[in-house]
């Protein structure tokens, strides 16, 4: 059958790019000596979520049989856990409009009585990085309209995505031009000079004040000190050269077609990682562009997600989904080779969850979200299964915030860490 | 103890101790303790690894209070001593006794404990924003540069009390940078006076496509190109209608622009069955006016950082222009919507094609290859269109003709903000350095100011313009660094081992951050400087002054909020499905506005505090009045209106804001408005429940109603005491709903239908039977004086940052006393606090 076939290239073609973009570093010399290898996020989510009956396997536990999508990354099984019967419960309801809610388990309509609004879970991670890496999280996006914006910050505002993979790639590994260099190192000067005189005028107000009044200047000294911390951080990585990879990217990158240019992300994404760049990615992938995305497919993504149970339509639908844990899989695989200074893999010290703030596209279901969680260090290769509506998808980002290193037993509307998925 | 637990302590106090009592231990503990408790808990036997032998051997001991802590905790539950065989265990009433011995001193021990003057605090976020509008005239509501900002954390729903504050250097960096966008903002340094400019946008500049036909579903326009219908309405999150080329680039400057909308409402009346369309078509058809910073603020879902501007109520087929003047920074986009429109449109359209237009009907591509699939014929026209909706739709729509933008509008150049640092002067190169910036510190520092104290600031900006800044820059930069000194953001009231009276400065302040949760304006400073404002005539004279000032608008909203705890709305939005109105008609604003106007028109008319209570009047809109079941409001805004009987409304506890705030959205708990009662109105909150008591699971199918569940809470030990006292206060309130609608009622199972009639009676623990929430409210306004010192300690805290301790009581009971004794009027009783001694020292 012609859909078979075109089939077939597709795949050759996604497949291709990642294997040809398999990274050749040169980091010997610059490796981070000894220190303690970090935990890493990476939170991937589609704007359409997957077929259920392609995603989910119908038995629990480590003995299950890979669905047609799960199939495709069969090969790390030992290194990820399937979980059914998590969402944000009526928090997450909307259709297409609660999909936002992804990483959060908070529309963004209803943030404003929560302390830290609808923040999600990789803008929760990125206040605990701080300014340990060059960026404290970095935002990706394969499209550019129309998408759902998975990463929230504390006030409530959506962080735009970037889709430009020239940008991505100067960010991570192009020396930045000596004036915006020196324009970024005059500000922080300047928050410098300002903390100088501020602590001056502190000084001098503590002479006027009470003993009751000494805890809330030096609440206000720690302060000025944090924060100089941070801004010779901050300038400190301006300072710092960027790591030198030897990875390039292709010069149309960002004119090629969705199926060319999704490995591309991976392929930055793992390379964000391993030379420590930024340890929380957020990845999107929401329309395919022009070309059907280079799918053989014959209608649009999200016509087809509304298959109505027509078999054509979830056939075609199926060869989306297939790539997109396919592509999920090779980046895994990519994970796996990188080996650390802790005798692990990169797959194993990164938390990489596949996932969709929808759950069922063809009835605008945000109920039983698609979660998959592979690597981080938990006890793997199974499909947990929890009784639906019982248990929020917060408590699996709150296993997720301790693994990260964050002491904290809370995140937005959770009821405690996730039953069931245990540390190796 | 936490914060909360002090601060009911605190409060509980005042109800309970004599006047000047420390912290004695009755003698009844150890006697108690020797009886019941000593056999297991001594050297000896060790039980729980307590041993109460030390405690016993010098009772008084401060580092006992732990044990006791914990012995009150466990008397409560009713834990212990256990029962088991061979252990007595005391009748109830000597329990009790125990219980109520115990707390009473443990109270006593954290009132000694507490901070007898207040601890200097910080700048509130909108004591921040209010103060950058006075002090460089910056429109803080349109771009708010504190969006950063932690949210300030409350005690008991005030946020300026200084021990609870936190600060951190993420906050310091947020404090610098909203600084710097303000000040750029506010100075025009080398700028010449924008010209205004005028821009008209038609009905095609208002829409992507060109096609004048389709759905209606969002916009379509008409095909003379005059008109642009919007046919559907949901709140604020999806859809809004702006011009769209302009909103590439938005308006080119900061500033005042007028927006002009010429539009009217179609369709009101309409041929189709009234039940297709979810809104409430009697009352008139709602433009909204908002503008958002930027073009990536109309993107779906973004609903975060839009402003609303105002609804307009709009006339039926009659084309009129509405009109309002704002304050936008450049960049921005105003846009409009219909506000109280009929939501999706996509099931109500359906219905219409079907069954009165069926020449409009077509099946959709996914329909016709399900019927491929199954073998089944294909019409063969089936995905034509013959003729489209939008030329034979009938139903509710917006319509818009025209949109015209006007401005920037500048009053003054410089603008005000910048004449308030630089003068007339916009070349910064001839400004004096050091006489800009002394005048500045002493108006943001709020005193003031000898140039040696801010010699570092003076030469930092001086050594930046020497090697090469421009003076604009350096300038600005030397006042983000006045504005991030902590001389600026807290509210410094000097040294109380150096004597305990505010000096004049820190009286103007205090004054001015009490009623306009802002600086003090200049002659507020300038008196503080002739040292006049500490007589007592000249203090209620500028106390008259700032109340009739607008800003003092400030104090209503911030003071309300806290005493009555509204700032809870919105931590438990109702659902939009149990809940459309809510949402549909912005019922949450209109409730605060209401409750707002309640309290600014009680201190306006200076009227007597029982009249919180048992008022026959508010204020209403035509969305609030529906809501109410009030006839004969209608429109947008508000107005003073009587109360019909039927309405059972009257009095803070039928207003919805309240009623809202005190439920979680989906049900309502007499308990939380048991509590909101004794807190906000009596001043005698209930202790907080014991450690491990499991909360009571809400029963939402209606098979068991919420009073059998507080019976049962209410029959065990741990809980009844404490219950017995808060919930009969709750249940007066059970006609009222989540979002404060009058209900006969429960929902019934799922939510759906009617379920059990509502019981709102009950006895309070003082033996009174009240019925319903008329009786709650008549007998709540006979508490006089309970209602007085309530308040009046609410507006202590409100004023000092304080918590007033025992030591303060004398000075209450004569505030609350003197009031009593004359009108009993609000607006008395605050100039009674602010000349008050507690008002004027630290």
């Amino acid at each position: 059958m012609m859909t078979d076939k075109l089939n077939r290239r597709a795949f050759l073609r996604g497949a291709g790019g990642a294997l040809v973009a398999l990274p050749h570093l040169n980091l010997m010399a610059e490796a981070p000596k000894a220190a303690p290898v970090p935990m890493r996020m990476v939170c991937v989510g589609t704007n359409f979520g997957f077929v259920p009956k392609l995603f989910f396997p119908e038995e629990t536990g480590p003995n299950f049989k890979a669905p047609e999508l799960i199939q495709q990354l069969v090969q790390h099984r030992k290194s990820f856990t399937i979980f059914s019967g998590l969402d944000h419960g009526a928090e997450g309801v909307g259709g297409h409009g609660g999909v936002h809610a992804f990483l959060s388990g908070i529309l963004s309509k209803n943030s404003r009585g929560f302390r830290e609004k609808n923040i999600t879970i990789d803008q929760k991670a990125a206040t605990h990085v701080g300014a340990a890496t060059r960026y404290s999280s970095m935002q990706m996006t394969t499209g550019s309209q129309g998408g759902s914006i998975l990463s929230w910050n504390a006030a409530g505002v959506a962080i735009p995505p970037i889709r430009d993979l020239r940008l991505l790639f100067a960010m991570l590994f192009e020396a930045t031009g000596p004036r915006q260099l020196s324009m970024l190192k005059r500000a922080h000067r300047q928050q410098m000079s300002i903390l100088d005189l501020v602590q001056t005028d502190a000084k001098l107000l503590e002479k006027k004040v009470g003993v009751e009044d000494r805890e809330k200047l030096d609440q206000y000294f720690t302060s000025i000190r944090s924060l100089e911390k941070r801004l010779t951080q901050s300038t400190a990585w301006l300072d710092r050269p960027k790591p030198k990879v030897s990875y390039e990217l292709p010069s149309e990158a960002d004119e090629m077609d969705f199926v060319d240019r999704v490995p591309l992300y991976y392929n930055l994404a793992a390379l964000a990682l391993q030379t420590d760049s930024t340890r929380v990615i957020t990845l999107e992938f929401s329309d395919l562009g022009p070309n059907s995305g280079g799918f053989p497919v014959t209608r649009g993504y999200h016509q087809l997600t509304h298959h109505g149970k027509v078999a054509s339509y979830i056939k075609e639908l199926s060869i989306i989904e297939r790539f997109h844990s396919k592509q999920f899989g090779l980046f895994l695989d990519q994970l796996a080779a990188v080996r650390e200074p802790n005798g692990k893999t990169l797959l194993d010290n990164t938390m990489s969850l596949l996932g969709s703030g929808m759950g069922n596209a063809s009835s605008h279901s945000n109920k039983n979200l698609p979660l998959l969680l592979a690597g981080g260090g938990f006890r793997h290769g199974q499909h947990l299964r929890h009784e639906s509506g019982k248990v929020p998808a917060a408590n699996l980002f709150v296993s997720m915030l301790q693994r990260f290193g964050m002491d904290t037993d809370s995140f937005n509307r959770s009821t405690g860490t996730l039953n069931g998925l245990e540390v190796a | 103890m936490s914060l909360s637990r002090f601060i009911w302590v605190m409060t509980a106090l005042w109800m309970s101790a004599p006047a000047g009592m420390g912290a004695e231990l009755p003698p009844s503990v150890p006697v108690f303790v020797k009886r019941y408790c000593i056999e297991c808990h001594d050297a000896d036997s060790e039980k729980g690894d307590r041993n109460f032998k030390p405690f016993l051997s010098n009772p008084g001991k401060a580092t006992h209070n732990e044990i006791l802590k914990e012995m009150l905790d466990q008397l409560n539950l009713g834990e212990m001593p256990p029962r088991k065989k061979n252990i007595a265990r005391p009748p109830d009433g000597e329990r009790r006794q125990m219980v109520a011995d115990l707390g009473r001193y443990l109270s006593a021990v954290e009132s000694d404990k507490a901070p007898s003057t207040s601890v200097m605090r910080r700048l509130t976020r909108h004591e921040y924003n209010y103060t950058m509008r006075d002090l460089l005239g910056v429109d803080t509501m349109a771009a708010d540069a504190t969006r950063l900002f932690p949210e300030d954390s409350r005690s008991h729903g005030f946020p300026n009390y200084g021990p609870a504050q936190a600060l951190s250097g993420h906050q310091l960096q947020l404090y610098m940078q909203a600084a710097r966008t303000y000040l750029d903002r506010a100075l025009v340094f080398g700028q010449e006076r924008p010209e205004e400019q005028q821009w008209t946008f038609k009905p095609q500049d208002l829409i992507h496509t060109k096609k004048n036909v389709g759905t209606v579903r969002y916009r379509v326009i008409s095909s003379d190109g005059k008109h642009l219908d919007i046919g559907h309405g949901q709140p604020v999150d999806s859809g809004p209608t702006y011009p769209k080329t302009f909103a590439i680039r938005g308006v080119p400057k900061d500033g005042r622009y007028r927006i002009r909308v010429k539009a009217t409402a179609v369709g009101r009346k309409h041929p189709y069955a009234a039940e297709l369309f979810r809104a409430d078509l009697s009352h008139s058809l709602q433009l909204g006016l908002w503008h958002v910073p930027g073009i990536a603020f109309l993107k779906k879902r973004t609903s975060e950082g839009r402003v609303f501007v105002r609804a307009f109520d709009l006339a039926d087929n009659n084309p009129k222009t509405y009109e309002a003047t704002v304050w936008m920074p450049a960049g921005s986009i105003p846009f409009i919507h219909w506000i109280n429109g009929i939501g999706s449109t996509k099931r109500p359209l359906r219905t219409i094609v079907e069954r009165y237009h069926p020449e409009a009907r077509r099946k959709s591509q996914t329909a016709v290859d399900k019927l491929k699939e199954a073998g089944l014929p294909v019409p063969k026209d089936a995905l034509v269109q013959k003729v489209w909706i939008s030329d034979l739709y009938k139903g509710p729509r917006v319509r818009v003709f025209e949109m015209a933008l006007e401005g920037p509008l500048h009053e003054q150049w410089p603008p005000r903000g910048h004449q308030n640092i630089a003068g007339r002067e916009t070349d910064a190169a001839k400004l004096n350095i050091e006489k800009t910036l002394v005048a500045f510190a002493a108006k943001a520092f709020r005193r003031p100011v000898k140039k040696e104290e801010i010699a570092h600031h003076i030469r930092f900006v001086q050594d930046r313009v020497d090697s090469g800044t421009p003076s604009a820059e350096a300038l600005k930069q030397g006042l983000t660094a006045i504005l991030s000194s902590p001389r600026f953001l807290f509210i410094e009231e000097g040294d109380a081992r150096r004597g305990v009276r505010l000096d004049d400065f820190q009286l103007a302040t205090r004054l001015s951050y009490a009623l306009w949760c802002s600086t003090p304006d200049e002659r507020l400073l300038r008196l503080a400087a002739e040292g006049r404002l500490l007589h007592g005539p000249t203090l209620r004279a500028e106390t008259e002054r700032l109340l009739k000032d607008p800003r003092a608008e400030a104090f209503v909203h911030h003071f309300t909020d806290a005493w009555l705890r509204l700032d809870k709305i919105g931590s438990m939005p109702p659902g939009n499905k149990q809940f459309p109105a809510y949402y549909r008609n912005r019922l949450e604003s209109a409730m605060k506005t209401e409750t707002h106007l309640f309290v600014a028109h009680a201190l306006r008319l200076n009227r007597p505090i029982p009249e919180f209570l048992n008022a026959r009047h508010s204020f209403l809109n035509g969305a609030l009045a529906r809501h109410y079941g009030v006839p004969d409001v209608v429109g947008e805004d508000f107005r003073l209106v009587n109360l019909p009987n039927s309405a059972r409304r009257g009095g803070l506890p039928g207003h919805a804001s309240i009623l809202t705030a005190t439920a979680n959205g989906v049900e309502t708990s007499p308990v939380t408005r048991g509590v909101w009662v004794l807190e906000s109105l009596l001043g005698t909150p209930p202790s907080p429940p014991p450690p491990d008591v499991p909360p009571i699971e809400p029963d939402t199918r209606g098979a068991v109603t919420i009073r059998e569940q507080l019976a049962k809470h209410r029959h065990v030990t741990a809980c009844a005491d404490c219950h017995a006292k808060i919930d009969p206060w709750g249940f007066a309130l059970e006609y009222f709903d989540p979002i404060g609608g009058l209900r006969t009622h429960y929902p019934g199972a799922n939510g759906r239908g009617k379920g059990r009639l509502i019981d709102a009676s009950s006895q309070l623990p003082s033996g009174e039977h009240i019925r319903n929430e008329a009786d709650l409210r008549r007998l709540l306004a006979t508490r006089k004086a309970q209602l007085t010192r309530n308040l009046t300690l609410k507006l202590l805290l409100h004023a000092t940052g304080r918590v007033p301790t025992l030591r303060d009581h004398e000075a209450v009971n004569r505030i609350t006393k003197q009031s009593l004794n004359g009108n009993n009027g609000f607006r008395n009783l605050l100039h009674a606090v602010i000349a008050s001694e507690l008002f004027k020292r630290r």
